[in-house]
Order: structure tokens, then sequence, then C-alpha cells
């Protein structure tokens, strides 16, 4: 019992003042009998007394039995647990794996769709994005022409700001690397909300400037920086305000630090320049209203609904169509709270996993209720001995409960620390952004939560048991019989046993429908070979590395020493690799030169500079045409390679080599010639289709950081130390930035759904073995019940082979039951999983089949023996059985 | 069980014999704690010293088991005190210990007289 402080200290009170009014009455008294005020007190309190030994004695009458028997219930439960070691061991196992799964995965839920982001009033943030539902693209970006129109004018939001992410290469003397950076729009900080933990943002005047290339010298421009960045490059140095940094060879001074929580471009972005959208685009006549990039984000004025916002900028984008139909006929907006954007889809597979550790949890408790029961069936002598000697049935209940809350909360500490090294390994099922924003850890509501389902396990796994020992022993201590408590007992065992099919057949066909997708995804036609491929990532210091003519010496350097390496087949390289993070990804406007800027704006095409060797490096092929080769440098012809999605959509039925495409890039819009197609690659994993792509020399466009890819005769693992060493050893203050074989590039893209497989394999097995000791039990107890009736029918000429028969069906039964229960759960949880799901259907017919089967040949396998033993029934030994 | 079993019988005999006090004081009505040490050892011709370091912790134990309530009264006085009275189960439990040491001092008083009961009457 527990005693809150409040009445507690009433209660003490009260004894005081009881105690005290005992002393003023014996003093009356004797006061009475002559003696004075004093002397009568004074002796009073002496016969009295010592009263705090007195107050003391009486304190312990209060809490005393309680205590003696949690103590005496306790020990009881150890001595119990100690002495069936082989039981303590299953149900704390169970409990542990079962609540610390649950933790587990309720820590990723938490963090992703309940704990606040990390920006004031932040469900008033709504991110934009434009959307065309005829040409089926959805999310897109917003353009920049378009976002200065609803900037002045849209009556919904306090602040609306955009920002693009793209890799700035980061070079100081010593090492450079290439980061993501953000370009953000004015009020970028502001709609946020977030101040820097240094410094400050950028100032009108630094706003109106923007992104001014080319700042000489003294007058750099300012740069915000990340945190990380920050520890990394200025050793978390307080007084960083003013030092420098180059950023692709422009230097610029730091004049804030944001706090790592500040996650608003991206997860991967560690530094803001100022970006003045109006004056980005010299070249052009307007601000391009049909280039769709821009990450906008607005913050909502108070009192205004999401919903009224919508509206609003449905209006405006229907002006804007209306205005500018080249650009944005079909287009529409669409307004998304914050966290929607960033969660997205992982919203349902995270709850789809919660469901199924949820599941798991609940056929363990189910599990142990029987194990707890089975146990419970063999104290009965002891429960109806103790009864008999008058212990009441709610003590005998409260001993029993304490004994099942002993091990619970033993398992539930077990399964904390087991969840805490989980959630590591679970990381990877939460979007990024999340993780990045204030990391994923066990906190308060975590633990209310796993204490919450530790006392939910209990009362399932202890209480009712405890009730039904207790009632067992009652009828025990007055009669002898078993009768009638035995075939309750098997129903209640009946239904448990269903149940667990039921869970044990839909982690089964979640894990088969994983699977499936994982192999799926495995077999994708990528367009390159991922066998013995190394990859290693280089950027130039841009102030040592500053012409073009020193970047292609340094490559080619590289080059022709990782060639020499032994066992190398082939060395290229490329701005992007396929599947690779963090790469110079970026989409410039182009088109036919024969045909000329079309109306209706130029669309964006990808662009990657590659060294020659990369095609046949990656195990890419040419389709037409040929690859780069020496004729292809600085000064000669402008030529590309483009890629068969681009060929297809650009030139259908044609034969583009030879052909003109015009790119807006490098500060102009030049014709390059089509010199070769190559195969199509899937860039952003096995999921994405292949995008068109175009190719550029490296010579003829020296970018200064590069991706190199080795093909080996060996195994890429062990060239890695020697590539190390070779691009150390052409400028040790360069140092290979990230080397990675690139199957583990591709299996990267895959980690989600192969943790999710492992984990509902890993479920379904354990599922899957409960099921088989269910069905057993329930067999073998039902098989030794009717032992007379199964003697009766054999002698009245029954073959054994039907009574074989006859118990696998009671087996079947069982799980047909279980199935049919299954089935019920199966739909949200396969639609939970359909983000991961790939090249399989939710309701896969192959997957719940063969679950089906497992179950049933698990079914007939675990009820083979009791079966067996019932049809070798001795008809004379069987009926004389009592 | 185990403590219990354990403990010798002598202190549970005298606790016994204190609460059988107490609740036959209280039988004839309500009273504090005071009065009821009073009465006992006026009832007792001043034999019986009820100590008050048992008194009080037999009360709340009394009170605890059920076997009495208690209220908060103001006396004639005009004093605070803590009042306790019988409950039906504490009628029971007065009737049943009444009994159990009746049968127990008849015992006693059997094996202690100096000569045979057949030479009293």
């Amino acid at each position: 019992m527990k005693i809150g402080p409040f009445s507690s200290e009433k209660r003490n009170d009260e004894l005081d003042e009881e105690l005290c009014a005992h002393v003023a009455m014996a003093a009356r008294d004797l006061e009475e009998r002559g003696l004075s005020h004093e002397d009568a007190f004074s002796r009073a309190r002496r016969e009295f007394g010592n009263e705090t030994a007195i107050r003391e004695a009486t304190k312990d009458v209060w809490g005393q039995r309680i205590a003696e028997d949690l103590a005496q219930d306790l020990r009881y439960g150890f001595r119990g647990l100690r002495r069936n070691p082989g039981f303590t061991f299953v149900v704390l196992f169970s409990f542990a794996i079962g609540i610390g799964a649950n933790a587990a995965i309720f820590t990723l839920v938490d963090a992703t769709l309940n704990r606040p982001l990390p920006f004031p009033d932040s469900h008033r943030l709504v991110v934009l994005t434009d959307e065309n539902v005829e040409k089926g693209r959805m999310g897109q970006g917003v353009s920049p022409g378009n976002l200065i129109d609803w900037r002045a004018d849209n009556g919904v939001f306090s602040g609306l700001a955009g920002s693009y992410a793209r890799s700035v290469v980061v070079s100081e003397e010593e090492n450079s690397e290439i980061v993501i950076g953000a370009q953000a729009t004015e009020d970028f900080f502001t709609v946020h909300g977030v101040r820097p933990t240094i410094g400050r943002t950028f100032s009108p005047e630094e706003l109106e400037a923007g992104m001014t290339e080319r700042v000489g010298g003294s007058d750099a421009g300012p740069v915000v920086i990340g945190e990380r960045l920050w520890r990394r490059r200025f050793s978390a140095s307080p007084d960083v305000i003013g030092r420098t940094l180059s950023l692709d060879g422009i230097t610029r001074r730091v004049i804030g630090v944001m706090p790592a929580s500040f996650i608003a471009s991206g997860a991967e972005a560690e530094l803001w320049l100022p970006w003045n959208v109006k004056r980005a685009y010299p070249r052009l006549k307007s601000v391009p209203r049909d280039f769709r990039f821009l990450r906008a984000v607005g913050r909502l004025n108070a009192g205004v609904t999401m919903a009224a916002a919508q509206e609003r900028f449905t209006t405006l984008a229907a002006t804007q169509a209306h205005d500018y139909p080249d650009a944005n006929a079909g287009w529409t907006v669409h307004l998304s709270p914050l966290r929607e954007a960033i969660v997205g889809e992982t919203r349902s597979t995270l709850l789809a996993l919660f469901g199924a550790v949820g599941l798991v949890l609940l056929l363990m408790s189910a599990n142990v209720a029987s194990l707890q029961m089975a146990r419970g069936a063999a104290r009965e002598r002891e429960m109806a001995v103790r009864q008999a000697i008058g212990v009441t049935r709610p003590r005998l209940i409260r001993q029993l409960l304490t004994e099942a809350l002993t091990l619970s909360f033993m398992g539930s500490a077990l399964g904390i620390a087991l969840g805490a090294v989980l959630v590591r390994y679970l990381l990877v099922l939460a979007p990024p952004s999340i993780v990045a924003m204030e990391g994923v850890s066990m906190n308060r509501r975590v633990l209310a939560f796993t204490l919450a389902i530790t006392l939910g396990v209990s009362l399932v796994s202890g209480l009712w048991p405890a009730i039904r020992t207790s009632r067992v022993a009652l009828a025990l201590a007055f009669r002898r019989s078993n009768s009638g408590s035995g075939s309750l007992k098997l129903g209640v065992r009946r239904a448990l046993v269903a149940a667990q099919a039921g869970i044990s057949f839909v982690l089964i066909v979640g894990a088969l429908l994983l699977v499936q997708s994982v192999g799926a995804l495995r077999h994708v036609a990528t367009g390159f070979d991922v066998e013995n491929r190394l990859m290693v990532r280089v950027s130039l210091n841009t102030k040592k590395y500053d012409t073009d003519v020193k970047r292609i010496a340094y490559f080619d350097e590289v080059t022709d020493r990782l060639r020499a390496l032994p066992g190398v087949v082939e060395v290229g390289a490329t701005t992007v690799l396929p599947m690779s993070e963090g790469g110079t990804d970026f989409s410039r406007p182009f088109w036919r030169e024969d045909r000329g800027r079309p109306q209706s704006g130029p669309t964006p095409i990808d662009v990657r500079m590659i060294l020659p060797g990369y095609v046949d490096a990656m195990g890419m092929r040419m389709v037409n045409g040929r690859n780069f080769d020496d004729r292809d440098r600085a000064g000669s012809t402008d030529v590309v390679v483009i890629n068969e999605s681009f060929a297809r959509t650009t030139w259908p039925g044609e034969a583009p080599v030879g052909k003109r495409v015009v790119l807006d890039y490098r500060g102009g819009t030049y014709p390059y010639e089509i010199v070769g197609v190559v195969n199509d690659t899937r860039y952003y994993g096995p999921r994405s289709d292949a995008r068109p792509e175009v190719f550029i020399p490296y010579k003829q466009n020296a970018y200064p950081a590069l991706f190199f890819v080795i093909h080996s005769s060996v195994p890429s693992e062990t060239l890695i130390a020697s590539a190390r060493e070779a691009v150390r050893s052409v400028d040790p203050r360069l140092p290979a930035q990230n080397v990675a074989t690139v199957s583990s590039l591709v299996d990267q893209r895959m980690k989600a759904e192969r943790l999710a497989a492992w984990l509902f394999g890993a479920m379904a097995l354990i599922a899957l073995i409960m099921s088989a000791l269910g069905v057993w039990g329930v067999v073998e107890y039902a098989v030794g019940q009717s032992t007379k009736e199964i003697g009766l029918r054999v002698a009245l000429g029954a073959s054994s082979r039907s009574v074989l028969q006859d118990v696998l069906w009671r087996a079947v039964g069982l799980i047909g039951m279980g199935i049919a229960f299954g089935l019920i759960l199966l739909w949200p949880l396969s639609l939970g999983l359909r983000s991961l799901l790939f090249g399989v259907s939710p309701l896969d017919p192959i997957a719940m089949l063969g679950s089906i089967v497992l179950l049933l040949v698990v079914a007939l396998v675990a009820s083979a023996s009791p079966a067996i033993n019932a049809a070798r029934l001795d008809p004379a030994t069987a009926l004389r059985a009592d | 069980m185990g403590t219990r079993d354990k403990a010798p019988n002598r202190q549970d005999l005298l606790q016994g014999t204190l609460d059988l006090l107490v609740l036959q004081t209280l039988q004839w009505g309500p009273q504090h704690g005071y009065s009821i040490a009073t009465a006992i050892r006026a009832g007792s011709n001043d034999v019986l010293q009820v100590e008050t370091g048992s008194l009080y912790p037999a009360l709340h134990r009394l009170e605890r088991q059920g076997f009495v309530k208690a209220s908060w009264e103001t006396s004639v006085n005009k004093q605070r005190t803590r009042v306790y009275r019988l409950t039906t189960s504490g009628k029971k439990q007065l009737t049943a210990e009444r009994s159990r040491w009746e049968t127990l001092a008849t015992a006693m008083v059997g094996l202690l007289s100096p000569v045979k009961p057949a030479g009293i009457a």
C-alpha cells in the first residue's frame, strides 16, 4: 500500500495529538486530586513513558503487515524461481525480447511521430510542393519565380522562405571535403524560428547582395555553419566568428553557428549561404518559373488553419497558371505540415512494425500465462494446503501476483537494456532528418510506456493464472477430485494456441513479403556491376588546384597510380556515383538545338562529369556511338554522351548520335555534340527508374571532386589500403575521403528493407516455435485426456490410421482457427509495410500460401508424436486406465 | 508464514490478553485511550497497569484489523480526543477471544490449583 506524503503526514499529526490528549487528560485528573498545574503535567508526562518509543511502536503497526507480507511473498517468489531455473529462464527471455523490441520500436515511433520538432511552434510550419497531376509529377520543389510572387502576397504566412541544398567543396590547406550546403532566401532563419548558438544570421544587406560570386579578398561573403561543421573544422572554437572557409574556391567569412538540431534543408546540410533569388539569374530576362527545385517552408499566421492556407494557395496557383501558362499550366501547390513532409511513408512502416512487435509481446504474454497455469496446476496441492490452514484467497492471489510481477519486472529491466541496444540498429528505419535533429534515444516517455506494457504483461501473464490457480486450489481444498477443471483449461489453451498460430501467420506473411522484396531489389537490373568494384572519393583543395590544367594533371596522376595497383582491371571516375550519398548532383535546363528553346520553357537534365574509364569500370556499355577518348579535351569540340532514357525521351525514333543538344550551363547556353549513347543506370537506388542523364568529359569541365571507381580481378576489400595509399602518394595533403565497396553502397539503399525482413523473420521464427510448442502441448494433453475414449474406439474396431488422422485433424483445426484469426490482422499490417515492399503485392498469394503451408507442416510435425502414441494405444491398457 | 511459525507464542498470548481487555472495555461504549487505560486499571483494582507503550500500538492494530473504529470527538473539557468504538466484527472477536480465554483460564486454574478441585467443593 502506498500512502501519499500528505496522508502520512496527517496521520503522524493525528497520532501526536492523540498522545498529547492522553497526557493532558492524565494531568487534569492529577490536578483534581490536588497537585499544582506544573507538578500534575510533569508527573503525567513521566507516567506516560517514552513518547518517541510509543509513537514509533504505534507507527510500526500501520505499515508492518503489508511490508511483512510483501517481503515474505518476494522471498517465496525468488525461492520458487530459483527452484525452477528452466521456467524462470524461458519467462525472463520472453519478456526481455518482447519488452525490449517494443521499447525500441516505441522509441522510434515516439521520436518520429510524437516528439515536438525542434522549432518553436513547429505545428505552424508548412512545406510547399508543386504538383502536376496530369504529368504525374508530385512532391516537386517550387520555382524561384513563383516563390517571389507568393512571398509578396499570400496573406496566410508570417514568413515564407526557400532553400536549395547542393554540394559544396570545402577546402583548406590541409584537407578538402565535399559537404552539403544550402542557399537560403530571405526569412529562412526567421521562418524556422531558430537562433544561432554563436553569432548571427544574415543581415538584410547580406541577403540583398546574395551569393555575389567572386567577392574579392578581404571583403569575403558571409556563411552560417552548422554545429557539426563547426566541431569538425574549427574544433568547436567559441571565437569562430570572422574566420574564413574556402567554399568552391570562394573565401567566406563565418558569421554564425546553428545548433545541431537545426535540420531545415534536408538531413545533411551543414552550411547556409545568403541567396537573393531576384538577382540569381542575371542572364535570364526574368526569374524562372519552370525550374522547380526549391524547398519552400512557410510559417502560418496565428489562427490560420492548414485548410485555409491550402485554399489560398490553390487560388494563387490558379492565377499563376493563368498568367504564366507556359510555365505553370497544369501545376498546383500542395501544402503539408512539416512533420508530415519529413515523415512521409515512414509513418505506416513504423506503425506496422509497432503492431508486429505488439503482437509478439501479446504472444509471449499468452505463452507465459500458459506456462504459469501449467505451473499453477503443479502447485495446486500447495495452494490447497495453504488455504486449508487459513490463508485467504486474496492473500493467495497476492502472493502469486507478486511472483508474476517479480518476473515481469526483472524481464522488463533486461528488456530495457536490450531495447537501448536495439534502437541503435533500428535507426535506419526512422527518417534521417528526425535522427539528425535531436538523436533518437530512450526518454521518459519510453520508460513510462515500458512500465505500462510491463504492468499489462504482468496482468495477462500473472493475474489471470493467479485467479485460476487459487480457484482450483479452493475447489481442491474441499474436494479431492480434479474433474471439470481439465476440460475448461483445454478450451482456454486451445484458444491461446489458435491466437498464437494466427499471430505467427501474420508475421510469417510479413517476413515472406519482405524477403521477396529484398530478393526483387537485389535482382533489379541497375545497369552497372557491383562485383569487385571499389569506390574512392577525392576532393581537391580549390586554392592549390585553381586551374583546370592542375586539376586534370592531379586526377590523371591518381588514375595512373590506381591503375598500377596489382589486380586492377580498369579505373574511372564520376562526379556522382549511382546510389552514393552526397554527390555533386545537379540538373540544368536543356533543349534540342534543331528545335530551339521550347515555348513552354526548358526542362532540366541531370548532368555528370566523367573520366572515360568510368563506363568500363562500372560495367556499363555503350549502346551507340563512342565513349570519350583523348580527342575530347579542353579546346576541342564540346561533346557529351547521353543515356538511353535521354535518347528515348528527347529523340524518340531517331538516332541522337551526331545531333546537338543545348545546355544552359557554365554561364551560358552552348551546344554540345552527342557522340554516344550509354545504357541506363538506376542512380537513386533500385526502386527508382532510370532518369535521363547527360555526361560531359571531365577534361572539358574539370570539377574539383570525383568518385573513383576501381574494377579489379581481386576482391575489392583487399584493395582498400593500397588505394588509400595510392591517393595519398599523389598529394599527402589530400587523403581519400571515403573508401567503400560499390556493393555496400547498393546494400545501403536496401538497409530498411533488409532490416525489416530480418526483424519479421526473427519474430516469425519465435512465433512459429511457440505455436509448435503450443500445438504439441494441447494435442498431447487432449490425447492424454481421451485415452479411454480412444481405447474404446480401437476396441470397437477403429483402425490405428483413423485414430492417427483424428488426432492430426485436431492440430489442423487449431491452425485453421488461427489462420482465420490471422487474416483479420493481416490487412492493416501488410498495408503498413507497403512502402518497404518492392515487386510484390501486400496481399501476395505466394506469401499467404507459403505461410499456411509452413504453419500446417509445423503443426503436423508438432503433433506427430502424440498422434503416433494414440494410434499405438493398446485398448486393453487404455480401458483399464483411470 | 515462516516468521510467524518460528515466533514463540508467549508474546501472542500477552498481546492477545491486552487486545481482549481493550475490546472488553469498549463493550460498554466508545472511549478514548486514556479512559480505556484508567478503566482497565480501576476494573482490576489497580492490579493491571496498562503500559501506554503497549496500549496505543494495540489500539491501532485493532483498528487495522477492523475490530474497532476510531473518530475524533471533543470532550466536555473542550479536549479533542480520538475515540474508539467496537465494530460488529470486533464484537464477534470479543466473544471468540473471551471463550478462548475462559477455556485457557479454566485449564490454568485447574493446573495451578495446590489441592485437587474436589477439595474446594
